[in-house]
């Protein structure tokens, strides 16, 4: 009978064991995330939960990569790129072969000035697709800064393979080509990328050094002047990197929510533009310059009584913003509400005189 | 000894019954007083509404429904404060039913008082836990103060009680995409969306979620304008219904009604409107909606019985001469369609429809809408010059106007005013891209003065838009016989 009961216990205290030691293990990534370590003070409140949401989702299932690599990524976003790397790892640990995260934490580490750790995480995805596009490319860029020219332009040739309408493909292929001393290659090279992109600033500085050592002073010369003249002139040249947008596209902070807002007018895409600017201010619910941009959008989408509130909320936020006080008079106009227009408009000149256009307005509408 | 313990045994069945009677009943509660309706900020429709509901309170003061009820009627109709008092009596009345402090705590969280009503909300869901509307608030409340573990708690809670629910799985959509998994938000939302055509919270959202995962362009901002209005719906318990048959108002009835009438609702809108007149007899823009609601249902005697009212209390009153204008348009189109534009009975609507644009051009030279009337009732008289000095007049007056540069169009194509013409159409295209009549008319314009390149580039417009439309198809057999012209030539 007590034989019995010892070993009976002797299971039981075994599979009660068992069953503590899982749930540690099922804990031990979970423990380790110390949310304090990344979240400080002044951080934007749409970026802490994005952070803290991830955290949760580790919590719950700690086993999964894909889990770590979301945060990895979130962190990356933001900038906090140490801490990025640290779960890039995690999410290698328990897929030793996610591109998404080799990738990206290669890119970390070289924005941390650690170019060795960032090549060896690249080698990692070459060594199981050599071919693949967007690495080859990071790598040649790698090779090109260590001077290892031959090196890198292998790598830049295997990108345009796959990537023949890169723009910025042949501009590395060309500027290697012409630190190689080899002008005319880098030439016809070069030529490729002005016909995708004809102001692109890089491209003609880096023409006309190839059209120098090439022996043709007199087109230099006059590169050279057009650089001088252009006002048009940029950096142009994109990489387009399905792996690190899909790093971007997680930045909820306000600057980056703005960029985008930014990028959308220009395209007249008000709506979408709305949306960030309303992301931004969840971030920075007092700046009122964010509130006037939401407000000249709903303008834009000819919705001015909701343009008017976020006129009214900038004005609250800064009682001297000259801008938020004329477009509000341009919304009012157009809500047909005529004496608060006016109103407005002889703010603005209150504050700023001789505002050109709160005069014309105000000229308009037979008040001056 | 033995009646002893008779007297006890009767005693303790006595005190048995008394405590299960007690226990079992509910407490005789001294009803709360109704709120004092007096100096409401309402108007006479949303007053009439109210002291309906508390004459019949006062006839039944312990009757938690019916306190619910005037609670219900004072919510709808902008009185928040009072609203809680009477759902407060409501849930003192009747403790074991969970609408009334649910709704107290949804109106305090609608008028900013929003710590207090989480605070209650969370009583609620203590106590009535399988009542999922407040799970519901709270989950949302939850969010928008930014407490994400407390809005997935109460989320995980509502989804055990209404798993299948396409408002609380938008919610639980919502949660993830504050909390940075837009990729689990986006599953969620593809489905409701599929699941429930209606929701457009859900589509509003799934517009953001796009944008969060990096996809954007004409789509994405076409599913966002659309959805601008949006708002968020609950779980609702069915008696929460009343909310809206209560809410009227002069301000809500035109609204309301407007909308009906643009979704061609004028039967559900026309005794809407002769309800709210009721309350408003002296309100022109009522009754000009009245008078387009008759016009709606068909009734034309009606309709321009009441704009004569309305010109004969304000004869200024330029919105009313513009309706008559459109209805005598509509009328004289109609009777064409049966009789051939050329007849007398048609002419004569036109020419109503041009007096009474005349008239409010005399009151209101500057107003675009009456040039604009003027010159398609001119139009349809053919005085093609007369509708073109109007025509231009409103396009001055208004240049954001695609509808008034085809109008102008036609007009001038008709006199052969081929500069003006083509300009004219060109704003227009400009102005409304996605207009294949427009791309179409334009491409017929320029096979008629043989210039086959721009005709094909207006036809390859068209057919972006719909490369199967008739029109389409027609403009490409002109421009077909144009070519072939060509060639012969």
């Amino acid at each position: 009978m007590s034989r019995e009961f010892r070993s009976r216990s002797r299971v039981a205290t075994l599979l009660l064991l068992i069953v503590f030691a899982s749930l540690s293990a099922r804990n031990t990534f979970a423990q380790q995330i110390d949310a304090a370590r990344f979240i400080v003070e002044g951080m934007e409140t749409p970026v802490i939960r994005v952070i803290e949401g991830c955290i949760r989702r580790i919590d719950k299932e700690p086993q999964s990569y894909r889990r770590y690599y979301e945060l990895a990524a979130t962190l990356d976003a933001h900038e906090l790129l140490a801490e990025a790397t640290t779960y890039y790892q995690k999410a290698l640990t328990l897929k030793p072969d996610h591109l998404q995260s080799l990738y990206n934490c290669g890119l970390t580490y070289e924005f941390l000035g650690r170019p060795e750790d960032a090549k060896k995480s690249w080698d990692q995805i070459i060594s199981k697709d050599p071919q693949h596009p967007q690495t080859n490319f990071r790598i040649g860029e790698f090779y090109f800064r260590k001077g290892a020219l031959d090196e890198a332009l292998a790598c830049f040739q295997i990108f345009i393979a796959s990537q023949p309408d890169s723009a910025i493909g042949h501009s590395r292929i060309g500027r290697t080509l012409l630190q190689l001393d080899r002008p005319a290659e880098s030439l016809v090279e070069l030529e490729k990328v002005l016909q995708m992109s004809p102001l692109d600033r890089p491209t003609l500085v880096t023409i006309s050094q190839a059209l120098l050592r090439a022996g043709n002073r007199e087109k230099a010369q006059e590169i050279q002047q057009q650089l001088k003249d252009d006002d048009f002139l940029s950096d142009s040249l994109i990489l387009l990197d399905p792996l690190r947008t899909e790093v971007a596209i997680r930045a909820v902070n306000s600057t980056s929510c703005i960029a985008r807002a930014e990028n959308h007018e220009k395209k007249g895409e008000y709506a979408s533009a709305l949306m960030e600017y309303e992301l931004a201010a969840a971030g920075q619910p007092n700046n009122a310059r964010i509130a006037h941009r939401s407000g000249k959008v709903l303008v834009a989408l000819g919705n001015s009584a909701s343009a008017i509130e976020y006129f009214d909320r900038a004005i609250a936020l800064d009682s001297t913003f000259v801008d938020a006080y004329h477009n509000r008079g341009v919304a009012r106009q157009i809500a047909g509400i005529r004496a608060a227009a006016v109103a407005d408009f002889r703010k603005v000149l209150e504050l700023e005189p001789g505002h050109p256009f709160a005069t014309e307005q105000l000229q308009k509408l037979g008040e001056l | 000894m033995s009646r002893l313990l008779c007297t006890w045994t009767s005693a303790l069945f006595i005190l048995g019954v008394i405590l299960f009677v007690a226990g079992g009943c509910q407490k005789s509660v001294a009803p709360p007083p109704i709120v004092a309706l007096k100096n409401l900020p309402v108007d006479a429709l949303q007053l009439r509404v109210i002291l309906d509901e508390q004459r019949k309170t006062a006839a039944d003061i312990k009757n938690p429904e019916q306190r619910g009820s005037l609670a219900m009627a004072l919510e709808a109709n902008g009185l928040p404060a009072l609203a809680i008092e009477e759902y407060h009596a409501a849930s003192i009345l009747d403790t074991n039913e969970p609408i009334w402090p649910y709704r107290e705590a949804s109106t305090r969280l609608d008028s900013g008082e929003t710590d207090r009503a989480i605070e209650e909300l969370a009583a609620v869901t203590e106590k009535f836990p399988a009542f999922a509307p407040a799970w519901h608030r709270l989950a949302t409340a939850r969010i928008d103060i930014g407490d994400d573990v407390g809005a997935e708690d109460a989320i995980r809670r509502l989804m055990e009680l209404v798993p299948d629910s396409i408002r609380a799985r938008t919610t639980a959509a919502e949660i993830l995409v504050a909390t940075g998994d837009a990729p689990a938000a986006l599953k969620i939302l593809e489905k409701v969306t599929q699941e429930d055509r209606q929701y457009e919270w859900a589509y509003r959202l799934l517009g953001h979620v796009y944008l969060r995962v990096g996809q954007s362009g004409p789509v994405v901002e076409s599913l966002l304008q659309k959805t601008m209005g949006a708002e968020r719906k609950y779980e609702e318990d069915a008696r929460e219904n009343k909310l809206l048959t209560f809410q009227t108002g002069r301000v809500f009835e035109l609204k309301l009604c407007t909308s009906l009438l643009e979704q061609n609702r004028a039967d559900v809108a026309l005794p809407r409107l002769q309800k709210a007149l009721r309350g408003f007899p002296d309100d022109l823009q009522l009754r000009l909606l009245v008078a387009q609601a008759h016009q709606g249902v068909g009734n034309k005697t009606a309709a321009l019985k009441e704009i004569h009212r309305i010109l004969g209390t304000n004869p200024k009153f330029i919105s009313a001469y513009l309706l008559k204008t459109n209805f005598e348009i509509q009328n004289g189109d109609r009777l064409a369609a049966s009789v051939g534009a050329y007849n007398n009975d048609v002419r004569s609507h036109y020419r109503i429809a041009a007096a009474a644009a005349t008239e409010a051009i005399s009151h209101a030279p500057d107003n675009w809408r009456a040039q604009f009337a003027r010159g398609r009732a001119e139009a349809k008289l053919s005085n093609d010059a007369v509708a073109r000095i109007h025509l231009k007049k409103a396009r001055e007056l208004e240049p954001d106007s695609s509808e008034i540069c085809m109008h102008l169009f036609e007009v001038c194509r008709r006199l052969n005013d081929r500069a003006l013409a083509l300009a004219t159409i060109e704003t227009a295209m400009e102005l409304d891209p996605e207009n294949l009549t427009g791309w179409v008319k334009l491409g017929m314009f320029h096979v008629t003065g043989e210039n086959l390149a721009e005709a094909q580039k207006a036809l390859q417009r068209a057919a972006r838009i719909n490369p199967a439309h008739p029109a389409v198809q027609s403009l490409r057999g002109r421009i077909a016989n144009l070519q072939s012209k060509k060639k012969d030539n």
